[in-house]
């Protein structure tokens, strides 16, 4: 119930961000974008990193298990800090936009779902993570 | 707090970056000023990521 519930969530901002996007100038979109970009590394980031720090605090996990989180979370920061780069590249007007950035988003997407023990839907394209409190 | 935020966060991102990359190859009507801002907020925000990651040790691997 609660998985459907973040889906259509999600679905609904989709949809919703994307009519009011197309809508837009130029200077809003980006601020959009940047904001976006933003979100990602001061909230979403953070908390998954949170995350995984909890579990080895709280010695859940321990060894390569908290090993290779930590080695997958830095994975995922390289891979995001590449699409940042690209996408000032194109405000800068030196890059062209990558094709496959959509397809790189949902790598980082599956490599923070990895590092902190979630699941991913790539036909659904939907992550389901788990919580951050509760279960110790 | 719910990591769904994530999943919120980055699929949103995916569609809001194709709209994005298609309109930016076709006005380029940001100024200068407007660039320059943009392009500082995303420098800080690549550092904060990248002073987020874990340490590691000679080897690549986190300590």
């Amino acid at each position: 119930m609660k998985r459907k519930f973040v889906l259509g969530l999600t679905l609904v901002f989709m949809l919703t961000s994307c009519a009011w996007f197309q809508s837009q100038t130029i200077q809003t979109r980006t601020e959009t974008m940047v904001v976006s970009f933003e979100t990602i590394a001061f909230v979403a980031f953070p908390m998954a990193k949170a995350f995984i720090v909890e579990k080895g605090d709280n010695g859940q996990w321990t060894g390569d298990k908290l090993r290779n989180a930590k080695k997958t979370y830095n994975l995922a920061v390289d891979k995001f800090s590449l699409i940042i780069d690209a996408s000032s590249g194109v405000i800068a007007g030196t890059a062209s936009p990558l094709t496959n950035l959509p397809a790189i988003l949902i790598e980082v997407s599956k490599l923070l779902a990895d590092a902190t023990g979630g699941t991913v839907d790539t036909k659904a394209r939907t992550l389901t993570l788990p919580k951050t409190g509760g279960a110790k | 707090m719910d990591l769904a935020t994530i999943n919120i966060a980055i699929n949103s991102l995916i569609v809001l970056t194709q709209v994005l990359s298609t309109t930016v190859q076709n006005s380029g009507k940001l100024t200068d000023e407007e660039k320059k801002i943009f392009l500082a907020r995303l420098d800080v925000a690549r550092k904060a990521l990248q002073d987020s990651k874990f340490p590691v040790d000679e080897t690549g691997e986190p300590i």
